[in-house]
């Protein structure tokens, strides 16, 4: 008996020390600040005198005033534009992939290079691209005689969110396309056969198989599109900075200004409080779906 | 019928080319602009570089008339990733084999904790964790930066491990221990090494953005001595003028060259890796 209960102490033990290194960096780089987060959300504090605990304050705050909605609306405006883009020029790309159109393996690999630059890179070098007077979008335009096409791209406030968009587009249209193209190539050969025995055509082969086949994995990919774009802060807080006038603000950058430009601890706290059950919520939805749709298949 | 077919493939055949030149030819202008002078660039962007021109990537490197060097992030960058890296397949696996072979108490809320983590957005976390590297005194400390970036990742590595593991036959692992083989022991020279296409995938589908890593980096890793590459390469849209355009786009090239040549080299597994990684 007591060498039953020693070895599974001992068992018990070895789980913990294994489980140890990971649940350490988690807890203090993740759940700490998730608490403190929240914990500063009700104090107003500049980080140099003492915070002082003001309640929802700063919720009220928040709400109350412009910034936030503004913020809201280009996040939102942002992540359908770029979601939409990038799934769209992925879904095409690769449906044509699949079909092996001449030249599919050339495309493949070509059209994944840009995923894999530094988010940085791409942001300073089509910063550059965008510049209105020696930039290489307003020399394109001049060089083929759309002169009056020309504009300050990030420095207008009409043009400076579509910039960024197409931007992102551009970079990230080679993952969703990747994605959805292992998911086509998954759809068993069999299926494909019997269906051209069965005389189909190319359109109602993309309407009938393949498009039904791959319903999960497109939710997967628009979600996982959907979470990635709320949260992007990288691409605009290098191009525009949230600017002109407020025009690229987003949630991310919001966040930051208040925080580290205006020193407004207990009011950044509020937003990223806001972000978190925003993004949370709808990452707990995908993963609870996914993992259901899972369960279905098998 | 078929001449229809033959002029819908011609029209796709022809929107892809044109796909390809808009993502292909922003990349090869970068390349071509850093092996071109400064004057080359402004009076013909466009053109192959006349004659090649390699000052600009030992100019931003060294870094000595543009006041910014690459050479010190460049290393910076290397270190931090491949620490990361490193911390986060060993914390990963170890706590992923946990998870799917011993039963402890606490086994399913470990699990239930890490799953939830894996909704939490980062970026949102950016002024508490500021907050605590002050507190710590690890402002500018990549000693700081390391276990945070490796801590970010972990949730869902450990997901994949997990995954991993539960897909191992038990049968040569309990021959280890009756051979009397230490857990430990056998995790580390049986298990791991069955292991390998699995922490290829962790490390696939992270090194990009730990690489990239923007956000924390610059915030916490701020003296020029400290700074990783992203920082530096966003500073030159702001410390640099027109007349040091060349310098700028060869620090563009050298900051992408690496995963470039990874991606030349493993394209293969890396488009596996990121098609399973990413879906789970």
């Amino acid at each position: 008996m007591v060498v039953k209960r020693k070895r599974l102490l001992q068992e018990w033990g070895i789980g913990y020390a294994f489980v140890l290194p990971a649940v350490a960096l988690v807890g203090v780089f993740l759940v700490y600040p998730l608490i403190r987060s929240i914990y500063l959300s009700f104090f107003s504090w500049n980080g140099i005198s003492a915070p002082k605990f003001i309640g929802l304050v700063n919720y009220v705050k928040l709400f109350h005033g412009k910034e936030i909605w503004n913020a809201f609306l280009h996040t939102i405006l942002y992540t359908v534009c770029s979601v939409t883009g990038t799934v769209l020029i992925g879904l095409l790309i690769a449906l044509a992939i699949e079909r092996r159109i001449r030249g599919w393996r050339f495309y493949k690999f070509a059209l994944y290079i840009s995923v894999m630059l530094p988010v940085t890179v791409v942001a300073v070098l089509f910063a550059k691209f965008f510049e209105p007077n020696y930039g290489l979008f307003n020399a394109l335009l001049r060089s083929i005689g759309l002169e009056r096409f020309t504009q300050n791209w990030l420095g207008d406030p009409k043009t400076a969110l579509g910039s960024i968009i197409a931007v992102s587009v551009w970079q990230y249209s080679g993952f969703t396309m990747l994605l959805l193209l292992a998911a086509m190539e998954s759809i068993d050969p069999a299926v494909h056969e019997a269906a051209t025995i069965d005389g189909i055509n190319e359109r109602q082969r993309i309407f009938y198989i393949t498009l039904p086949c791959i319903k999960r994995p497109l939710f997967v990919v628009v979600m996982l599109q959907i979470i990635f774009s709320f949260k992007t802060f990288d691409i605009f807080w290098i191009m525009t900075g949230g600017g002109p006038a407020l025009k690229t603000e987003v949630l991310t950058t919001m966040l930051y200004r208040t925080a580290f430009s205006y020193g407004k601890y207990g009011l950044a706290s509020a937003i990223s409080v806001v972000m978190i059950l925003i993004i949370s919520l709808i990452s707990l939805y995908y993963l609870k779906k996914s993992k259901l749709g899972e369960q279905v298949v098998e | 019928m078929k001449e229809k077919l033959r002029i819908s493939r011609v029209l796709i055949q022809l929107l892809l080319v044109i796909w390809s030149l808009v993502q292909l030819y922003p990349v090869i202008v970068m390349f071509m602009a850093s092996l071109k002078t400064d004057s080359q660039i402004t009076l013909d962007l466009f053109g192959l570089p006349k004659p090649i021109d390699l000052q600009n990537f030992p100019e931003v490197w060294f870094g000595k008339d543009i006041g910014l060097t690459l050479g010190t992030p460049v290393l910076n960058s290397v270190v931090i990733t491949a620490l990361t890296l490193l911390l986060l397949c060993f914390g990963a696996a170890l706590c992923g084999y946990a998870l799917s072979r011993f039963r402890f108490p606490g086994n399913k809320v470990v699990y239930y904790l890490l799953v939830s983590l894996i909704a939490i957005p980062m970026q949102a976390l950016i002024l508490p964790i500021y907050l605590f590297a002050k507190d710590l005194g690890a402002l500018n400390s990549i000693w700081f930066v390391i276990p945070m970036l490796a801590a970010f990742q972990i949730p869902f590595s450990v997901i994949i491990m997990k995954t991993n593991f539960e897909s191992l036959p038990h049968v040569v692992e309990e021959a280890a221990y009756i051979d009397g083989c230490s857990k430990f022991k056998t995790f580390w020279h049986i298990v791991m090494p069955m292991s390998r296409g699995s922490i290829a995938t962790i490390i696939i589908v992270n090194l990009v953005s730990i690489w990239g890593e923007f956000m924390f980096s610059s915030t916490i890793l701020m003296l020029p001595n400290v700074r990783t590459l992203p920082t530096a390469v966003s500073l030159f849209t702001t410390n640099m003028y027109n007349s040091t355009l060349g310098p700028l786009f060869a620090g563009l090239s050298i900051a992408s060259f690496p995963l470039i040549i990874v991606y030349f080299i493993f394209q293969k597994q890396i488009v596996k890796g990121m098609a399973v990684g990413s879906v789970k």
